[in-house]
Order: structure tokens, then C-alpha cells, then sequence
């Protein structure tokens, strides 16, 4: 299996912590394609997309003081605060107006080591959502992609909203126990130190 | 809170792990995640598993927009004893609530290098000497104390460096390392005095004092 690129992560977010611009643009060059990849994904509009992740990249600037690397591993910080925000977006734009929008054309990243760890854990993580059973599948990506409230979800299945709470709830826990046999546990998660 | 509202919350923490809640009753999780310790060690890893969806997309190009990112950078003031207390009060939930459902792994070299980072009440940056490669940052705990050294040249054949704590002109031997490029080191750290801490290169397996200049130092 690769290594994940994780201790450059731990030590890139102290740097930025010490107020390293320099490392905010590294970790920008990093997760940016990713970041612009999954806010396109869940509002359908790049220019919306684009905003969400100035956004959250601004408040992962502003807030990285209070962050503890034991919560996890920076990316998935990151890419948690991208999608918060796309996921705010969406819900802004839906109740405004329609949306409607061109993807951008899918692009690897410069660094081959990069692209391929992408990749290897993009593979991985596609072959243990899977195997979720369907329902729960359903609930989480029309959540997590789709940016609809478990209310929403619930109506669009036609399902009860304890049902839509309880799939997602359910679908999680269960994805992280595939994660794991797919080789993506705690550790890879963000805490890997395999230089030592 | 009774049961039966505790018991709502946890219910919806799948959704709030998503962000698949509305905004009230997303402000309401987050009180109750406050004072309720079972509910934020599952919504922790309900949000991990959460998270690995985002790598289901493929990367997209963005060379303009990593640039808009990070220019214009509003002014951050250091805060390290904020996070350095935020790190202390989320390892004793993080820590806690992951024994107490089994998930974590045995206590590695890995989770005892991240807890010195967090937890590290001074930090020393090391700077390079005499054209030296090679840059570090010394963390120091208590009780045990990590170097990160990066972009380190090998120590040559024979050698190996040594790290060094100086009250005044007096060098005190802290502890020995090998490798190069990126390199993690974790030791145990007595909470010496030291004014200044120095590395240098030594005969492989240390030397009882320095017998050459410092590669890098700080203070």
C-alpha cells in the first residue's frame, strides 16, 4: 500500500499555525483540486463552487490556531470545512433561485506521488461505499453530495425522516468499518508517522 | 436534557456529521456536543467516515484559484498557549472516548509524536550553520520532548547526529539520532534548563561533548 503524505501534513499545519504563508500556499496547491472537485460535485456551479472554497480555506487561515491535530488529519479538516461550506451554498442558492452550471473538466495534480495517493484512496474509499448496503448508499451521498437536509432526503425517498436519520447514522458507522478493511483506519485517517 | 431528547440528538448525529441538518437544529447539536461526551466521541467518528467521501471526486484543475487562496491573507496572531490548551482539553475527550469504545489502536510511537505536538508547552526552531542543509523545530513536553528535522543531509558514514542542551557555555547531551530528509524524532525530556539547543555531528553512538561545530542551533 502507499504511504499517504500524512506527516507533511502534520508538519504543514505547523507552519501555518506560526502564520507560514508560504506553507498556506503549499497546502492550497495540495488540496485545492480536491476541495474545487467536491463543492463543484455538491453545488453543480464551479463560480459557487470557487466561492465556498475561498470561504472555507479563509476560515481554515483564520481558525487553524484551535486545531488539534488528534481530531484528524488535516485534509480531512479541510475538506470538511469545503464542504460546509458548499453545502451552506447550495441551500443559499437553492432557496434563491435555480442553479444551474457546467463542471469543471477533471484534472490530476502536477505531483505524481500526489495524484497516484489520490487516487490509490479515491479507489479505495469508492470500493467500501460500495459495499454499503443500498439504502444507506442513498442517504449519504443524496446528504453529502447532493447537500440536502435528512428532511429532504427523507421526502425525496419517500421514506420517514427517523428512517433518513437512522440510514445516515447507520451508513456511517458502517462505512468506517470499510474503510478500515480497505486500509483506511484511524491512522491513515491522518495520524501516520512513518518515518520515525 | 432527559433521555428522550439525548436520544433525539443521537438519532441525528449521522445527519449533523453530513451537515444534512437544518441550522437550528444544527446550533442545538453543537450545544448538546458541549456537555455530552458519548455523543461527541461518535459524532468524531461518524465525521471521519464522513470525510473520506470527499475524495470520491475527481481532482479538478485549479491553478488560478490556488493563487486567489492564498494571497491576501488577512493578519493571524500567534496563539500557541490557545491551541496548546484546546489540544490539552480534546485529547482528554479524544483519548478517553476512543478507549472507551475500543477503537483506539495500540498507543503507538505515531499517537505519542502527535500528543508531544500538541501538548508541547515550548517549541525551539533549529536553524542551519555554516551553509548546513537542513531546518528543525524542537518540541518540548513533559516528559517527553519530538524533533522534527527536515531536509536533513545524512550525518556521512561513521556519524550520527546529536542534539545538545546549552546553559551558558555548558553543553548537556539530550540524545542521539540517524536519517535523513524528513526525520521524527521522539525522547524522553527531563525539563532541563536549557538556554539554547544545539545539533551536531558526532562519532556514531554519540559523544560524551561536542567535537565539532554546530550544524543547527536555536534558542
Amino acid at each position: 500500500m502507499r504511504k499517504a503524505p500524512m506527516s507533511d501534513d502534520v508538519y504543514l499545519l505547523r507552519q501555518i499555525q506560526d502564520g507560514d504563508k508560504s506553507a498556506f500556499r503549499e497546502l492550497a496547491k495540495r488540496l485545492a483540486p480536491n476541495a474545487l472537485a467536491l463543492a463543484t460535485r455538491v453545488t453543480a456551479n464551479r463560480a459557487l463552487a470557487e466561492e465556498a472554497v475561498q470561504e472555507a480555506f479563509l476560515d481554515v487561515w483564520r481558525k487553524c490556531d484551535g486545531y488539534d491535530v488528534r481530531r484528524g488529519g488535516l485534509r480531512q479538516w479541510v475538506l470538511g470545512v469545503v464542504h460546509h461550506k458548499a453545502v451552506d451554498a447550495v441551500r443559499r442558492e437553492r432557496a434563491a433561485s435555480s442553479i444551474a452550471g457546467k463542471g469543471p473538466e477533471p484534472l490530476q495534480p502536477d505531483d505524481p506521488e500526489e495524484a497516484g495517493w489520490m487516487s490509490d484512496r479515491g479507489a479505495r474509499v469508492r470500493m467500501a461505499v460500495s459495499k454499503l448496503p443500498a439504502a444507506q448508499r442513498e442517504a449519504i451521498t443524496l446528504a453529502y453530495f447532493g447537500g440536502l437536509t435528512y428532511r429532504q432526503v427523507a421526502e425525496q425517498l419517500g421514506i420517514p425522516e427517523g428512517t433518513a436519520k437512522s440510514r445516515m447514522r447507520d451508513g456511517l458507522m458502517t462505512l468506517r468499518g470499510l474503510l478500515e478493511r480497505h486500509g483506511i483506519g484511524r491512522e491513515a485517517m491522518g495520524l501516520g508517522w512513518s518515518e520515525v | 436534557m432527559n433521555a428522550k431528547q439525548h436520544e433525539e440528538i443521537r438519532e441525528a448525529l449521522g445527519a449533523y456529521a453530513l451537515n444534512a441538518t437544518e441550522s437550528l437544529e444544527h446550533r442545538r447539536i453543537e450545544r448538546h456536543l458541549e456537555g455530552c461526551d458519548d455523543c461527541a466521541n461518535e459524532v468524531g467518528l461518524l465525521k471521519e467516515a464522513a470525510a473520506e467521501l470527499a475524495w470520491l471526486s475527481e481532482p479538478t484543475d485549479t491553478s488560478d484559484l490556488e493563487r486567489r487562496l492564498s494571497t491576501n491573507l488577512p493578519a493571524r496572531r500567534r496563539s500557541i498557549s490557545v491551541r496548546i490548551l484546546a489540544g490539552a482539553a480534546a485529547a482528554a475527550v479524544v483519548i478517553s472516548g476512543l478507549l472507551g469504545a475500543s477503537l483506539l489502536h495500540q498507543r503507538s510511537v505515531n499517537d505519542e509524536i502527535t500528543e508531544v505536538l500538541a501538548t508541547a508547552t515550548r517549541r525551539v526552531s533549529l536553524d542551519s550553520q555554516g551553509g548546513f542543509q537542513g531546518r528543525g523545530i524542537l518540541h518540548l513536553a513533559t516528559g517527553k520532548a519530538a524533533l522534527v528535522l527536515d531536509e536533513l543531509p545524512a550525518p556521512g558514514k561513521g556519524q550520527i547526529y546529536q542534539l545538545w542542551a546549552l546553559t551558558g557555555a555548558e553543553p548537556r547531551s539530550i540524545t542521539v539520532l540517524d536519517g535523513t530528509g524528513r526525520v521524527l524524532h521522539l525522547f524522553d525530556w527531563q525539563g532541563h534548563a536549557a538556554d539554547r539547543f544545539a545539533v551536531t555531528i558526532e562519532p556514531d553512538g554519540g559523544s560524551p561533548v561536542p567535537t565539532s561545530d554546530p550544524v543547527l542551533v536555536g534558542a
